[in-house]
């Protein structure tokens, strides 16, 4: 039998692969404390051996802000296999998401005081917030021009 | 919108009921209905053609400016 990969595919691809990373999120929470107790006994960054607690703390609030993502993202790709691209909620989804991201990069510009390199992490974080706000004003404007066209009779 | 659509006043003059219009310009009576409810942002050359061959008037019977 001959399958062609289409978007249908990919959209339950990709809300599969949303729903394994929230297992991971969950699995890291769960597990921050001996996962920060590997982190710092790894790690060879002078004063690192005493901020175990630290690093759970920044986990924490990561989950805090990644978990939410995930469940917006989720909900985005569920809209748009019910054929609302281009709608309000989805807009909302792409700004929270975005807002979410640049919290995150604060969180490791302050978590980067304890260990340097969340510094990277952090410009990874505003890099991806500017990214999808992109994406939302694109969304915007989308919903405008659709609005313009299902209201032209 | 200060721009006003008149639809309903001539379908009421040439006695012609919204669904039986919208099938004689080839619209969806939901369609018409934005029409007829000011809540339209745009009108088509064709549309217009068809209201005004079907309601024999003018464009301006049908759209109106009003402050």
């Amino acid at each position: 039998m001959k399958h062609a990969w289409n978007t249908a595919s990919s959209l339950i691809l990709t809300t599969w692969a949303i729903r394994l990373f929230k297992v991971v999120g969950i699995t890291m929470a769960i597990f921050a404390w001996p996962i920060s107790k590997w982190m710092c006994a790894f790690s060879r960054a002078p004063g690192i051996a005493q901020v175990p607690v630290l690093f759970t703390v920044t986990l924490y609030i990561g989950f805090a802000l990644a978990f939410p993502c995930l469940v917006f993202l989720e909900q985005l790709v569920k809209n748009i296999s019910k054929g609302q691209v281009f709608c309000r909620q989805n807009i909302i989804f792409l700004r929270r998401i975005s807002w979410c991201c640049f919290a995150a990069a604060v969180l490791c510009i302050v978590s980067a005081l304890y260990y340097a390199p969340w510094f990277v992490v952090a410009l990874a974080a505003v890099f991806m917030a500017l990214i999808i706000r992109v994406i939302k004003n694109v969304f915007e404007q989308a919903q405008k021009i659709k609005d313009e066209n299902d209201y032209t009779i | 919108m200060p721009i006003v659509v008149n639809i309903d006043v001539m379908m009421a003059k040439r006695k012609i009921s919204a669904g039986d219009l919208a099938e004689r310009i080839g619209i969806t009576p939901a369609n018409l209905s934005i029409l007829k409810n000011d809540k339209a942002k745009a009108i088509r050359f064709s549309t217009l053609e068809a209201l005004c061959r079907e309601l024999n008037c003018q464009p301006g019977d049908i759209l109106s400016f009003e402050e």
